[in-house]
């Protein structure tokens, strides 16, 4: 019988014990895993950016006048000739030799610049035949591998930048048609003696296919001969001004790939940087520190139907690629930490953290690439606690 | 009994207590006990009463009734010209307070007072009282004041227990079993004591005992059985304590 | 009476033990008592005098920018009293070698003189005077935690200038009293200063010539509080006014206010159960002694003692127990008291602490420790006038025993007879041995209510700084600020990761009901920052419409599908209906939350943002630190490391009060019980465990039958006790739940174990010195005695 109780009594002390010991036990860390991924990677800098209409052209009174009312919007489509409005002339007064004179070396000049602007579009022309040659060139080179991707990009580039200023080209001789006969007429109206022929009334034409981007003049009123009324611009060639910080205009390079977010439709937008502006100037920034930018052009690149109604003037965010990679393994960057000379992380290894060391490749804000140290599928632990250590056990947080 | 009674009247005796028709029943956890079945008695001034009868014969029932300890199922007491079966709580413990002395079979001393304090404790409630030291004087204990119960012998310790009692000069000395603890020469000297105060005090006595013997050094034996007075027997020849032999 | 005072001294004497043991616990219920409640009138006593010898205004109002001349219509308002205009800017504070981020609020005080209302109290030095223009007092706490002095300089950044500052004097104000950075839990003096400058250099440095951003006001004796903040707000609106507000909403009086509360409900609790376990102490002890004492009592009334002076006797008995613990309980608890009240003192900042024991608190301390006393006797007492005193002398029938549950069961074969004796002898009494076990399952609870606040704590910061806010750093603009700041904080070397915020106070109305907060808009999928479910899960804010806490939805009866109508309280002043879609968990702070881009387009503005949080690398903090000073809009940069920090540290010192407090009571308790119990056990059956041991039980056997009984007792109470415990930590909890913070119930493993160790502990203890008298048994003394 004694034994018995002896048994009994050690027995149920034992279990007092283990059951003390189970409480006071350090408890497993409540963590948050992410397995590691293989995936695309983008190292980006980001900032704010306007868009801006290439081509834009002020459209003015050709005389003096009192125009009517401006039937159109701020937005509204026009065609290449299309009236814009009346203008009717005032009762024209004999121009005196000098202003006879003026008008007549308008006219001079709007047919030079007619001229320059011809030859000016057979040399784009030509610029952006030799671009798509080399490109296509270049494009044969690379299939091969002999040539470098960023050299491609190049190549593609420059392509596109031949292709604008042909265009812009292609406007300014539009341009300069237009002005050409607004010289005319003005000539004309200022001339005629006759002070009892009825004045007709002068077409405002518009000089391209466009859009209107803004309205000076909307009244009926009176004008000034050269007073502007209107803006048109072709808003299917749009660029993106984007102001960076000169430390990361070092790191974008022309070619690069840039992606417009919030612009107010759902998709992504796709640009190309075409120009890094050489000379940076000094602007005060949003939290009022005094920084040197530089102008970054960015021309869009996606379906135009995407960005048919983006205007002139609207804000986008663009995100420039530094560097992208596709098939990359990667870690959310809040699972590394400094460690020793290098970085760790600490991987859940069943139900303990395992402490091990990475080499890190790219990163961008969230996400780090790894070299070395870890393998697909392997779950690292994010944001580890103060407390967590080699071989501490844990318990994943769903 | 009534013959009795008014003869002991001629002889000038005052009836000290009266007691007529008296029953008692009590419950003792789960038992129904009838511990007097109509009792008619009455005892004297001066009177030294041995009560006589086998356990369970309602003589400590009897006793306190007498004594206002208890109070009767049915039936009168009178004690002089009280009738206590009137009496509540709060009288009857003025009775008691000023008319009667007990001694009980163990002690009933307060263990955590000395023999003397024992003894004030009743004097400082009494009217007229002895000193303490007389009192304990009287049973031979004057050396022995300030011990203890627990350093006391049996004997000692019912001795003070007496001289408790009578302290306070009480007119009526009730002795439940006062020797039963004892053995027969411890015994002797405290009947001893208990005999002297009835002789110098005058002070009416009545003793419970099982033992015949001690029955012989009373006036009056009443002889209890079964919650009944089966017979009463004076003594012609009392003795002395010292005489006794059981 | 005499004769019967030395009996009870005797018999006090002879239970010296139960005595004290039980004396403690009422001491421990005393003192529990008057240390809540003297620790709260005193504070209270303090912030009165604070207050009204400082002259703490009644009403505040907060505007954008309003000019001086306002002041005089704003006095014109019928109600009022006194005005006092003035300028609160936030700052970031620049310590040289110390490089963490400080941020900080300076107030302003007139050019000359004392401020008309919200006086200074200097604890050196002397008030700023706009003679020299760099003068600044700043509070007592943050020159503690930087050794500063008068002399000493500091630098200020006020909009971006960086201006070099002399200390000269050190104090604080009764508005000031709580020294919080909004957000946090526990004051850091070390990197949130409150400072104080004259009027005219702070309105020059803040670009706030002839202007004030903030008014406080006394009103008049027969003033409505209500009309008059009427009458404020109408005039103030076109100003940028927030809305005006009494005392009673004011941050630092609300939070003492909330302390205060909880101490009064703790004040009620604690002592309540002291004092019951207590009585029922007193209870088993003093109706042993009665019976034990039967004939005497008896022997008594056969000599005449009344009921009364007898009854009296007893009752005197248990007063004198009542009044040692009474007289202990309040020596101790008026120490405690002091000590407590001191660690408020870090927790706010008063500058004098009026230390008072009130007569009142210490009357009603003895007054209920003596009806507790008495409720616990009472049957006894009434027994003892009740007992006829020749019942008295007849013998106690053996108690009854009967089978017990266990036997009846079937199991009477796993049990040997002593065992057999202890589980029958806790059936016997099946009421008294409840009770054991309750009083000492309370104590278990006890222990267990002084870590709670640790466990809870500790699990409301894991949950705010690991699951929703991980940010390295978080700052905000001093206004809202384009968004292109946040691409800039993101190409400063060594951030990794920049995410922004827009924050905007709002009040929010549902039918009569409305609340003041602020209304976050977060950036769609925010990773530094995020919002929890009732089971922690992220919670991604949804694009249209907004969430909320539960304690917030609940408090303005919102359910996710109604409309609440939101006042802003900045910038335009708009009235929005936006809709509540959901509600979120959150342990500290009342928000409501939308998306960003979804706010700004609601309050019709672009793309600006309030704040931002960064990601950064440590290696580079230092540096990061330094350029951030140096950006003129950025105002309140706080790093979460050193939060967590300092959490830690204040955490420290103060569980490191209750625990031991509680644990030191529940040990007393504990101690109580047990050795209570025991000494009780072992008189009722000394003769039965001496006569086994005269049958030639050894004294290890008959140590069982004593040890048995009480470690049954203890192993029973334990799950109760736990159980216990979470009760009275979820009564605590529920008590903790207030505009500033739910506190939630956690408990951790350790804690109830730790529980479970104490109670074992102590107990064990009381049972072996028990057992020391059981060995010393007189076995012929026991046996010769009747009883």
């Amino acid at each position: 019988m004694q034994v018995q109780r002896y048994l009994t009594f050690i027995v149920v002390a034992l279990l007092i014990i283990a059951a003390l010991f189970y409480g006071f036990r350090p408890q497993p860390i409540m963590v948050e895993t992410a397995p590691v991924t293989r995936g695309p990677l983008q190292v980006f800098v980001e900032e704010e950016g306007k868009t801006r209409v290439t081509d834009r052209y002020e459209v003015t009174a050709p005389v003096a006048g009192t125009t009517c009312r401006l039937g159109y919007e701020v937005g509204d489509e026009v065609e290449l000739g299309q009236t814009l409005l009346m203008l009717e002339p005032l009762q024209s007064q004999p121009l005196d030799a000098r202003s006879r004179a003026q008008a007549e070396a308008r006219v001079a000049a709007a047919e030079s610049s007619l001229r320059a602007a011809e030859q000016a579009v057979k040399a784009a022309g030509a610029d952006a035949a030799l671009a798509k040659t080399e490109v296509n060139r270049i494009g044969k080179l690379f299939k091969q591998g002999h040539i470098s991707r960023g050299q491609l990009d190049q190549a593609e580039a420059r392509t596109r930048s031949t292709e604008a200023v042909e265009r812009s080209a292609t406007f300014n001789v539009d341009v300069a048609l237009h002005e050409l006969e607004v010289a005319r007429t003005a000539l004309k109206y200022s001339s005629s003696l006759q002070t009892d022929v009825a004045a007709e009334k002068v077409k405002v034409t518009s000089p391209i296919d466009g859009r209107i981007l803004s309205i000076q003049h909307k009244c009926e009123g009176v004008v000034q001969a050269g007073q502007p009324l209107l803006e048109v611009g072709d808003t299917s060639a749009l660029e993106v001004v984007v102001n960076v910080l000169s430390a990361d205009a070092v790191r974008i390079e022309p070619g690069m790939r840039v992606l417009f977010e919030h612009w107010g439709g759902e998709q992504t937008l796709e640009g190309m940087v075409t120009t890094v502006e050489p000379v940076g100037f000094t602007k005060v920034s949003a939290l009022g520190v005094e920084e040197q930018r530089v102008r970054v052009i960015v021309e869009f690149t996606s379906d135009p139907e995407l960005w048919r109604r983006v205007g002139d003037g609207y804000r986008v965010e663009g995100k420039f690629i530094l560097w992208e990679a596709d098939d990359v393994l990667q870690i959310p960057a809040s699972a590394l930490f400094r460690y020793k000379d290098g970085w760790a992380v600490f991987v859940a290894n069943a139900d303990k953290a395992e402490l091990r060391q990475v080499e890190p490749g790219e990163r961008n804000g969230l996400v780090a690439g790894i070299q070395e140290g870890l393998a697909e599928n392997e779950q690292v632990i994010t944001h580890p606690d103060d407390s967590l250590e080699n071989g501490r056990s844990i318990e994943i947080r769903e | 009994m009534g013959t009795l009674a008014r003869q002991a009247n001629k002889s000038s005796p005052k009836a000290v207590f009266v007691a007529e028709a008296v029953t008692k029943t009590y419950h003792m956890g789960e038992v129904e006990v009838h511990a007097l079945r109509g009792i008619d008695l009455e005892l004297y001034e001066g009177e030294f009463v041995v009560m006589l009868g086998p356990s369970g014969s309602g003589k400590s029932t009897l006793l306190n009734i007498l004594g206002g300890l208890d109070v009767p199922t049915s039936g009168r007491v009178h004690y002089r010209d009280h009738d206590l079966t009137t009496y509540d709580d709060a009288v009857l413990t003025r009775y008691r307070r000023e008319h009667v002395g007990f001694v009980f079979q163990f002690y009933n001393l307060i263990p955590s007072l000395t023999a003397r304090e024992n003894v004030t404790l009743v004097t400082e409630i009494a009217r007229q009282p002895l000193n303490p030291e007389e009192a304990l004087k009287l049973v031979r204990l004057e050396k022995r004041m300030d011990h203890f119960p627990a350093q006391l012998s049996g004997g000692e310790q019912q001795r003070v227990a007496i001289a408790r009692a009578i302290a306070k000069r009480p007119e009526v000395l009730l002795c439940d079993e006062p020797t039963g603890a004892l053995d027969a020469k411890t015994g002797i000297v405290v009947l001893d004591a208990i005999n002297r105060i009835n002789r110098e005090l005058g002070t009416t006595t009545a003793i419970i005992t099982h033992n015949a013997d001690i029955a012989q050094i009373a006036d009056r034996v009443i002889y209890l059985m079964d919650g009944s007075i089966v017979r009463m027997e004076i003594n012609p020849h009392k003795k002395q304590p010292a005489e006794l032999t059981w | 009476m005499k004769t019967l005072d030395k009996k009870l001294w005797r018999d006090l004497w002879h239970l010296k033990g139960q005595m004290f043991a039980i004396a403690s616990v009422m001491a421990a219920g005393v003192a529990s008592f008057i240390m809540f409640l003297s620790t709260l009138d005193s504070l209270e006593a303090s912030r009165s005098l604070y207050y009204s010898e400082y002259r703490f205004p009644q009403v505040f109002a907060s505007v954008k920018r309003a000019p001086e001349s306002l002041k005089k219509r704003l006095a014109e308002i019928p109600g009022i009293n006194k005005v006092d205009t003035r300028v609160i800017t936030g700052v970031t504070i620049d310590i040289e070698d110390f490089p963490q981020p400080i941020t900080g609020y300076i107030t302003s005080i007139p050019d000359f003189g004392e401020p008309l209302l919200n006086n200074l109290y200097l604890k050196s030095g002397r008030l700023a005077q706009a003679g020299r223009e760099d003068e600044i007092v700043i509070s007592d706490a943050f020159a503690q935690a930087h050794q500063l002095k008068p002399g000493d300089s500091l630098n200020t950044i006020i909009k971006g200038l960086k201006r070099k500052q002399i200390i000269v004097g050190t104090g604080g104000s009764p508005e000031w009293i709580q020294q919080l950075r909004p957000g946090s839990m526990f004051p850091d003096y070390k990197r949130h200063g409150i400072a104080w400058m004259a009027r005219t250099p702070l309105e020059h440095a803040y670009d706030m010539k002839g202007a004030f951003n903030n008014v406080v006001m006394t009103l008049s004796a027969d003033a409505n509080a209500r009309d008059v903040i009427e009458q404020i707000d109408q005039l103030l609106a076109k100003y940028g006014g927030t809305g005006a507000y009494e005392r009673k909403d004011h941050f630092s009086h609300r939070f003492l206010e909330e302390e205060f509360k909880q101490l009064d409900n703790l004040g009620g609790i604690f002592p309540v159960i002291f004092l019951g376990v207590a009585a029922f102490l007193l209870n088993v002890v003093i109706t042993r002694l009665v019976g034990a004492q039967r004939e005497q009592i008896a022997g008594l009334k056969a000599f005449g003692y009344s009921n009364l002076i007898i009854g009296l006797h007893y009752f005197k008995l248990v007063m004198l127990i009542a009044m040692l613990g009474t007289a202990t309980g309040l020596a101790i608890g008026s120490w405690l008291a002091r000590q407590l009240s001191e660690l408020y003192m870090t927790l706010f900042r008063l500058p004098f602490l009026e230390f008072v024991v009130l007569p009142e608190v210490m009357i009603k301390a003895a007054l209920v420790c003596a009806v507790a006393a008495l409720l616990g006797t009472i049957v006894a007492l009434r027994m003892v006038t009740r007992l006829k005193p020749a019942e008295a002398m007849r013998p106690e029938p053996p108690a009854v025993y009967g089978q017990s549950m266990i036997e009846k069961l079937g199991l009477k074969r796993l049990l040997s007879a002593p065992t057999r004796m202890i589980v029958r002898h806790l059936s016997h009494r099946p009421f008294k041995s409840l009770l054991a076990v309750l009083g000492i399952a309370m104590s278990c609870a006890i222990v267990m209510s002084g870590r709670f606040q640790e466990d809870t704590i500790a699990y409301m910061v894991n949950v705010h700084y690991n699951l929703e806010r991980r940010e390295d750093l978080s700052m905000l603009f001093i206004e809202p600020t384009s968004r292109s700041a946040l691409y800039e904080l993101q190409s400063l070397p060594g951030v990794e990761y920049a995410e922004a915020f827009r924050s905007v106070s709002v009040r929010l109305h549902n039918e009569h009901r409305s609340f003041t907060t602020s209304l976050h808009g977060m950036e769609p999928d925010s990773e530094i920052s995020r919002l929890l479910d009732g089971r922690l899960h992220p919670v991604k804010v949804p694009a249209e419409g907004m969430i909320m806490t539960g304690y917030l939805a609940n408090k303005l009866r919102l359910k996710p599908g109604d409309n609440v109508t939101v006042e802003v309280l900045e910038e335009n002043q708009a009235v929005l209906q936006i809709p509540l879609v959901g509600l979120v968990e959150q342990y500290l702070g009342t928000a409501a939350y939308m998306d960003m881009a979804a706010l700004n387009r609601a309050l019709g503005q672009g793309h600006a943002i309030s704040g931002a949080y960064l990601y950064i690398d440590p290696q580079q903090e230092h540096a990061i630190f330094q350029r951030l000073k140096e950006i003129p809009r950025i105002v309140g940069t706080a790093a979460r490391r050193f939060e967590i920090e300092n959490f830690h540290k204040v955490l420290n010192e103060s569980m490191m009060f209750w625990v031991s407090i509680a644990t030191v009571f529940a040990i007393v308790i504990a101690v109580g019980v047990v050795y209570n119990s025991a000494r009780i056990i072992l008189a009722e059956r000394s003769r039965e465990l001496a006569s086994l041991r005269v049958l030639g039980f050894t004294r290890g056997e008959i140590s069982w039958i004593l040890l048995g009984e009480l470690a049954l007792l203890t192993l029973a109470a334990i799950p109760l006790g736990l159980f216990l415990g979470w009760l009275l930590c979820l009564y605590i909890a529920s008590m903790l739940q207030n505009d500033l913070y739910r506190v939630p119930l956690i408990l951790e493993p350790s804690t109830y174990a730790f529980a479970a160790t104490i109670v074992i502990v102590a107990a064990a203890v009381s049972a072996l010195a028990v057992r020391l008298r059981l060995d010393n048994l007189d076995l012929i003394a026991v046996l010769k005695t009747k009883e």
